[in-house]
């Protein structure tokens, strides 16, 4: 049948006049546009598409819909593709995944299916971790025979961008009841988008039939289409998969290599149902599939499941697969009907008067063939089991009974019971705003998922006001689940589950879990389904147990109700449960949860004047600044120093953290949230800030300006500014004081001007604003203008120098930069500021502390106010002063001048013990000597006490705690 | 991702917030080293509604919210201010975690 497609009325997906060329291994195929992998495959009657994951068995497509890990393939550059989803493409690369060389040819692995009984559940858990360190040697074996894929690590970079959408409905499913959900919806008003995951609308409509006639049910697809279509509120998104459904209706779709996240009001869930494979011997081999994956191959792509077939059903779906396969000239062997007195129906009769043999209650036992099925063994199921009949097929289609698709009800935290009546778990608690309709509530016949569907759409499109207000736990949503007058057709058989004494009776195929590998688990003491699950790894394959969890609950149900165990309890199918099922629904690539990435940046007003400089930039937080201006760091920061030093130098300042608190209680505010004294601070001063946390720990440093007895201009290190504002407004919602916090951090921008010409550069700029020793003393703060531009000068002397800190707005930050670079500042980066402040011993928030540094450690009781009713972090400084510090922060020098410079980080060590670290050190060129600041234990720190560095070398460096500032200690420079 | 509703923005994605911890009562200055230990340190961690903290981001309004650490409701909403300004908490709202004190006050005190 290679190559040969069905005529006529079959293959709706498949463009015949465009074939395509692809390889599967090493072999060159031919499909048609429209195929997927998996179809074009069979079209070329390749069957088997993978070997099974612990005995190597050949494995092929089992539900034509993704569900097992049966079909999955890697493509060049792309592991873990499911052959039965992903549409074929011209000259693609197909190789089956877990099996060495092409699945059908037998490998010396695949004698692994004879060792089924020294496999045990547990096996891995027992076998492989003993003696210790043995899991070791195992594990890169176990992983090649798993069949996990390879990632290709030369593949094309591409970049997998998000959508954020909205609706007010939105109904995942595209089959009857989505579609007349969604009709409704819209013609309720709502906003609505339509997500199927297949190219094609109408779900069960596209293959399966509910009367003798295939026509009608085509005519009822190619109506509800019409209508979706005309209803302008209705957008369509397809194909696309719902990988999950979040708190308050965030659901995560992935469409056309995108990942979609979308609101919604109020989200239907019509995600249909899952055929269930039948339990029998070797139900697994290739040839053996779900009733509905015939037809749609069939259907869909004009594909033949085989020459001569049989069908084992329990319902109507059997023989409509009947109908189809006399209609597309496909032999039918005999329908085998479960039921010992299948109830009268049209399709039957149909199936009969077109000549079709119908066995009632006659089932499979086995099946048989090495590569492909070859021919059923039978047994009456009901009565004496009947004799050893053997009937030959090349292909089995299994109606059995479907399980809801409720994976996404799930996420949501419904709640599913099990009735025992219909066999199937029906949803009887939806979460607030998520409804649910058709076969996934049991809604199993085309009219009872339509008038469900509309229902249902009608009351998510008036729910859609209600999601606004805040949720209410009462809201009790199950009644919108189940539509009152739709009635539910028996379609699922009790029990489809035949253990086999011989085994190979797979309940997972994804984990090639036999029936016996079920009750040894509960054997074995693993009486809870959620630990039988951890044991056994039942439904812990790529399907998640949508094909295994139903038959393995039934199978348990029994197994502990007659008697084989010895606790009596959980003999009913609810009591055993399932286990929980969590998102993702499909695997996503994590190129999906990634996203392009999105990293904004903050630039300062001056940063094209960096650039144009040769500035290397630094990350700060979210900001860019200037690291050090061309050239090597150390040397450009020394000379950069140097200039700065000897001439005046200038560095852009507009990162730090601006904030205006303004209004009665300024003063009382600003004195509860730092530790020092403001309410006697002076207008038009500066002081020192240190902030500390509740726990007493230092979270930043800064300056005050007091400019009016209300107001406050405050500042704050670059990576800190928003924490401290969000602590001020914290704060201040508990105090109630009658201040305004205002955060101009980008509002103003901001440059230091330092260095022995500094003063000359700003008499120069700001005419009639008197600079002298008297009139802008060392921390006065004074408004002024500066080449005409409004300003803020801070006399504060941060690196050594005498000093100003200019802040303006931030649309006069490249005039003032300019200004300040025509009469001479030269600019100098971070690094040269960072050399020039460890020559004055200041600290660094963050650098030279860390999460667990009070003022204590710190050694900067100075700037802790003695007889302060409250700041913020009092109670535990004062309680860690008593306790007394572990490590103080010191100064030191190394005792010998040529021994090599400390990191930061090197070990502070005593002997054998660690009893500090280095936090600063540098080589500075102004002293001609390295100088750093360390944690040493509190009584080394007396100025001339030695002390021992470990390098990251190994090489110990002997140190000596010397007195800050080791630069100009006078402070003379920066009056 | 949840949705925070506020009388202030109307519902917005909780990635607009951040969180600020539970309500605590700060300890009177002069309460003992143990006392003011556990007001740092120690957390019940309770799965019943508790009032916490939570910022809106772009607004810089922190919010006072009554969540259900249990199921992760969130069942009132107010801004701090108003919440400390007391008026907001009813004697139901006992959800206001107290390291030791039993009073019925309703708001935190504060030197």
């Amino acid at each position: 049948m290679s190559g040969k497609r069905l005529g006529g009325g079959f293959g709706r997906l498949i463009d015949r006049g465009a074939p395509l060329d692809f390889r599967f291994g090493g072999t060159a195929l031919r499909g048609l546009r429209g195929d997927v992998i998996a179809s074009a495959l069979a079209a070329n009657g390749v069957w088997a598409l993978s070997r099974s994951f612990k005995y190597r068995r050949p494995r092929g497509l089992f539900s034509l819909a993704g569900h097992e890990a049966n079909t999955i393939v890697d493509i060049a550059g792309e592991p873990n593709v499911y052959a039965d989803l992903r549409e074929l493409e011209a000259g693609m690369r197909v190789r089956p995944q877990n099996s060495r060389g092409l699945p059908q040819r037998a490998h010396p692995l695949a004698l692994l299916n004879y060792c089924g009984r020294f496999l045990p559940p547990g096996f891995y858990y027992a076998a492989f971790f003993r003696p210790r360190g043995a899991w070791r040697v195992w594990e890169p074996l176990i992983r090649r025979l798993a069949g996990l894929g390879t990632v290709d690590e030369e593949s094309r970079h591409r970049a997998h961008d998000k959508v954020y959408d909205w609706c007010d409905v939105a109904v995942v499913g595209g089959g009857i009841a989505g579609m007349n959900a969604a009709i409704a919806a819209a013609a309720g008003g709502a906003e609505t988008l339509l997500i199927e995951e297949s190219p094609l609308l109408g779900g069960a409509l596209n293959y399966a039939r509910e009367t003798p006639e295939a026509g009608d049910a085509e005519a009822m697809r190619a109506r509800l289409k019409a209508k979706v279509r005309a209803a302008k509120n209705i957008r369509l998104l397809m194909p696309a998969t719902v990988t999950g459904l979040f708190a308050d209706n965030w659901l995560a779709a992935v469409a056309a290599g995108r990942m979609h996240k979308i609101r919604a009001r109020a989200v239907v869930v019509a995600s249909g149902t899952v055929e269930q494979p039948a339990v029998f011997r070797n139900n697994d081999l290739p040839g053996v599939f779900a009733a509905a994956a015939a037809q749609k191959l069939m259907r869909l792509y004009a594909v033949s499941p085989g020459k001569r077939g049989a069908i084992l059903t329990a319902n109507d779906g059997g023989y409509g697969l009947a109908l189809d396969c006399a209609e597309a000239g496909v032999g039918v062997a005999a329908v085998l009907d479960l039921r010992a007195k299948p109830p009268p129906s049209p399709l039957a009769d149909a199936a009969r008067e077109a000549g079709i043999s119908v066995r009632a209650n006659c089932g499979v036992r086995g099946a048989v063939g090495g590569s492909h099925l070859r021919a059923l063994r039978l047994f009456s199921p009901d009565g004496d089991g009947g004799g050893r009949r053997t009937l030959d097929c090349d292909f089995l289609g299994v109606s059995a009974g479907n399980a809801g698709n409720g994976a996404l009800l799930h996420y949501g935290g419904a709640k599913f019971r099990y009735d025992e009546k219909l066999a199937a778990h029906i949803p009887c608690e939806l979460p607030p705003n998520v409804y649910a309709a058709g076969s996934v509530c049991g809604a199993n016949d085309f009219a009872a998922a339509a008038e469900q569907g509309a229902r249902v759409g009608e009351l998510a499109a008036k729910n859609k006001k209600q999601i606004l207000t805040l949720a209410a736990s009462s809201s009790s949503p199950s009644s919108s689940s189940v539509s009152s007058s739709a009635t539910v057709k028996n379609w699922n058989h009790p029990h489809p589950v035949f253990a086999h004494p011989r085994g190979k009776d797979f309940v997972d195929f994804d984990e090639d879990l036999q029936t016996s590998d079920i009750t040894a688990s509960w054997d074995d003491g693993y009486r809870d389904i959620q630990l039988l699950k951890r044991y056994s790894t039942l439904g812990m394959g790529p399907s998640q147990g949508r094909h295994s969890q139903i038959n393995a609950m039934r199978l348990l149900a029994r197994y502990v109700g007659n008697g084989n165990s010895d606790d009596g309890n959980g003999s009913d199918a609810d009591a055993i449960g399932v286990t929980t099922s969590r998102p993702p629904y499909r695997a996503e690539s994590i190129a999906h949860l990634a996203g392009r990435a999105f990293e904004p940046e903050k630039r300062t007003p001056m940063h094209y004047r960096h650039l144009e400089n040769g500035a290397e930039m630094t990350v700060a937080g979210l900001w860019l600044r200037p690291a050090f201006y061309g050239g090597e760091r150390v040397a450009a920061a020394a000379e950069e120093a140097r200039r700065c030093r000897s001439e005046a130098g200038m560095i852009d300042l507009s990162t730090l953290g601006k904030i205006e608190v303004f209004g009665a209680d300024a003063a009382e505010f600003v004195n509860r949230m730092y530790t020092w004294n403001y309410l006697k601070q002076a207008v038009g001063k500066a002081r020192y800030l240190l902030m500390t946390s509740e726990d007493g720990i230092i979270t930043d440093d800064g300056v005050a300006c007091r400019l009016a007895a209300d107001r406050f201009y405050l500042t704050a290190t670059t990576g800190n500014a928003e924490g401290v504002f969000r602590a001020m407004l914290r704060h201040n919602a508990e105090w109630g004081l009658r201040v305004h916090i205002v955060n101009l951090t980008s509002a103003r921008a901001g440059v230091n001007l330092a260095g022995p010409r500094a003063k000359e550069i700003l008499e120069k700029l700001c005419e009639g604003t008197d600079l002298s020793a008297e009139g802008f003393p060392y921390l006065a703060v004074r408004e002024a203008k500066i080449a005409g531009m409004p300003a803020l000068l801070l006399r504060v002397g941060f690196v050594g120098e005498w000093g100003c800190e200019i802040h303006v707005p931030a649309s006069c930050g490249e005039s003032l930069w300019d200004a300040l670079a025509r009469e001479g500042a030269r600019p100098f980066g971070v690094e040269a500021q960072r050399l020039m402040r460890l020559e004055k011993g200041h600290i660094i928030v963050g650098q030279d502390t860390d999460g667990l540094t009070t003022p204590v450690e710190a050694a900067m009781e100075w700037a802790v106010g003695k007889n302060k009713p409250y700041f913020v972090g009092q109670r535990a400084v004062e309680i860690r002063r008593k306790q007394g510090a572990a490590q103080r922060l010191a100064g030191f020098e190394l005792a010998e001048k040529n021994a090599p410079c400390p990191e930061e980080c090197d070990l502070v060590v005593n002997g054998n013990a660690i009893t500090g670290r280095v936090t600063s050190a540098a080589r500075s060129p102004s002293l001609g000597k390295v100088v750093g600041l360390a944690y040493v234990l509190p009584e080394q720190c007396e100025p001339g006490t030695g002390f021992m560095i470990r390098a990251g070398s190994g090489k110990l460096i002997e140190a000596v705690c010397a007195k800050t500032p080791f630069y100009d200690p006078e402070n003379a420079r920066q009056k | 991702m949840k949705i925070i509703h506020t009388r202030e923005h109307g519902a917005r994605n909780i990635a607009e917030f951040v969180y600020g911890g539970v309500v605590l009562r700060e300890p009177a200055a002069d309460a003992g080293d143990a006392e003011w230990a556990d007001y740092l340190f120690i957390r019940e961690n309770k799965a019943a509604p508790c009032w916490e903290l939570w910022l809106h981001s772009p607004s810089g309004m922190w919010y006072a919210v009554l969540r259900d650490a249990g199921s992760d409701e969130f069942l009132r909403v107010v801004l701090a201010r108003e919440f400390f300004a007391g008026g907001v908490l009813t004697d139901d709202d006992a959800g206001l975690s107290s390291s030791s004190s039993s009073s019925q006050e309703s708001t935190p005190s504060q030197s």
